[in-house]
């Protein structure tokens, strides 16, 4: 199958400062990867470089088959990439409707409704929460609109940035369940993570950064199980949970 | 009691005009966190604009208000097209840069000015009669400068809650990534933004010279009025900057007719300190930003 998603060797830093030295990597259509990696890692300056909101010094990001390098981040999004930025990024004074039919501004009426609907089926409980001004809910609900809203794009790729920040263990999880109803659509999803145990246990592939390079990369599972990955990311004890988590989910 | 009566309907007019004269820098600051310094330079290029065109062929500052505003319309699009955008993205501090930018430009615009119109103080001698509701005598100049700032007040909050651009430049203020996350073309929001902002300037104007005399050297003064304006609203609230507007020319209105015109401009400021010392944030900061 051809790439949805193709960085090669990319470059990319903050005022001369380099984070990322030499990313390479591939996603294809229906895909799921976790980035995980300590604090500072690169994992946020890699979507940003995607989505073009830090400039590539070298390299290239290829997304179906054309070359993003020029492109402001609205036309990137405009092309299929739906984009959760660190921090999530809603708008406070406005009501969880809005922020998710902003999500389609680019669609037509009768599209943005059928989107809505699909949302409002895959989080039923913005149903209620649809009049509600986004800065008063709870973290894990802004978490919901904050995907909904990159999800009414209808992209073929979905980046997340830290998805599970702030949220507890069981609505991190109620988070990831939600995002595997919609694997089997065709959309590839990119998720980068501190909670690396839970990303991984969702994607099928692994990429662990440091220091800005892929230090190990491959099937989640088997990384869940590599004490490398375990000492560094998940810590103690990480090998059961970890494994009876996989069967669970 | 019936001068009383008469300040506070006067006091309410000049409130409208203030607001006129605020508006725009309200909004711009509301989506993007940048004061616009050339603000009040933008309100008395639309004046004399509004003179040129009475004088040379007799329009009404009502016709020269759309002229005066498509011009800054256009002044104000290539502002931000071509320097505050360009500014913007040499981060860190664009913010800053932006400001300084303003400052910059105020003197550009307030001495091209210079050279065209000189520096005599002008006004357009317009509507000046009054008519009287039973004790109360009414400037027939103000009271159409203040249904006109209450119009544009009403139609800016609709376009803002009810189009589909105005939802996208809500958006955009509340978080330009979120609203480039959304396939939002925000450089080309904020250059409608900036616009639109200077478009309000350079309206106002038209009017306001019927009522105030400009000169060049004007715009100054007019940028901190309105920047206080806002200020004591809560920067970049829209009901906010209604209430300060009305609080602000009730407060002139009646310090002038009992305290004498000296003392008000103090009064005013003293009002405004007063205000922010309980109320840092303004009347109604953070509740009801655009
Ligand atoms: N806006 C910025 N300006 C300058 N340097 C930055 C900026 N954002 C991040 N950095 C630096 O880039 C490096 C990588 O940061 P990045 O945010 O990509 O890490 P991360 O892997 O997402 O970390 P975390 O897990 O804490 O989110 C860090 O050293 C950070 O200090
Ligand atoms: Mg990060």
């Amino acid at each position: 199958m051809p790439d949805l998603l193709r960085l090669d060797a990319i470059h990319a830093g903050y005022g001369g400062m380099p984070v990322l030295r030499g990313v390479g990597f591939a996603l294809a259509p229906g895909e799921t990867m976790a980035i995980v990696g300590a604090n500072g890692a690169g994992k946020t300056t890699l979507l940003r470089a995607i989505m073009g909101e830090v400039a590539i010094s070298a390299g290239s990001v290829w997304f179906a088959g054309k070359a993003l390098a020029m492109l402001p981040m609205h036309a990137r999004v405009r092309l299929g990439i739906g984009y959760c930025p660190e921090g999530r990024q809603l708008f406070p004074m406005m009501s969880v409707a809005e922020n998710l039919e902003l999500g389609a501004a680019a669609a037509t009426r009768a599209e943005r409704a059928a989107r809505l609907e699909r949302v409002l089926t895959i989080f039923p409980k913005l149903q209620r929460l649809r009049g509600r001004l986004c800065g008063v809910l709870s973290g894990g609900e802004q978490q919901m609109v904050a995907v909904g809203r990159a999800l009414m794009g209808a992209p073929r790729l979905l980046l997340l940035d830290e998805p599970s920040t702030g949220l507890a263990p069981r609505v991190v999880q109620e988070l990831y369940e939600s995002l595997r109803a919609l694997l089997g659509t065709g959309m590839a999803i990119l998720v980068a993570e501190q909670n690396a145990r839970a990303a991984m246990r969702f994607a099928a592939k692994t990429l662990v950064f440091e220091d800005g390079r892929i230090a190990l990369a491959g099937a989640s599972a088997a990384l869940l199980n590599d004490r490398r990955v375990i000492d560094a990311y998940i810590g103690a004890g990480g090998t059961a949970p970890a494994a009876a988590g996989q069967g669970r989910i | 009691m019936a001068t009383f009566a008469t300040l506070v309907v006067l006091g309410l007019l000049w409130g409208g005009v203030y607001l006129l004269m605020a508006e725009g820098l309200n909004l711009i600051y509301g989506v993007m966190k940048v004061v616009n310094l050339a603000h009040g330079d933008f309100i008395v290029l639309g004046g004399l604009l509004a003179l040129t065109l009475f004088g040379r062929y007799g329009l009404s500052p009502v016709v020269a208000f759309p002229l005066a505003a498509a011009l800054l319309f256009v002044i104000g699009a290539a502002v931000q097209g071509g320097v505050l955008e360009r500014i913007l993205l040499a981060k860190p501090e664009g913010e800053l840069r932006t400001l300084l930018a303003t400052f910059g430009l105020s003197y550009v615009v307030a001495n091209t000015s210079f050279l065209i119109w000189g520096s005599q103080f002008q006004s357009i001698p317009f509507l000046q009669s009054a008519f009287a509701v039973g004790p109360i005598a009414v400037p027939q100049g103000l009271l159409a400068c203040s249904l006109l700032a209450a119009a544009l007040a009403v139609a800016v909050h609709a376009w803002l809650r009810h189009t589909a651009v105005g939802r996208a430049v809500r958006a955009t203020a509340q978080s330009a990534l979120g609203a480039a996350a959304c396939g939002l073309n925000v450089r080309r929001l904020r250059i409608v933004t900036f616009a639109l902002g200077a478009a309000m300037a350079g309206g106002a104007g038209a009017l306001v010279i019927a009522l105030v005399p400009f000169q060049t050297s004007s715009g100054g003064d007019l940028t901190v009025q309105a920047f206080t304006l806002i200020a004591l609203g809560g920067l970049g609230s829209y009901l906010g900057a209604w209430l300060a507007a009305e609080l602000l020319g009730i407060t002139e209105v009646m310090a002038q007719y009992y305290l004498g015109s000296d003392a008000a401009a103090a009064v005013i400021y003293l009002v405004f300190i007063a205000v922010l010392v309980f109320r840092p944030q303004g009347l109604l900061g953070r509740t009801m930003r655009i």
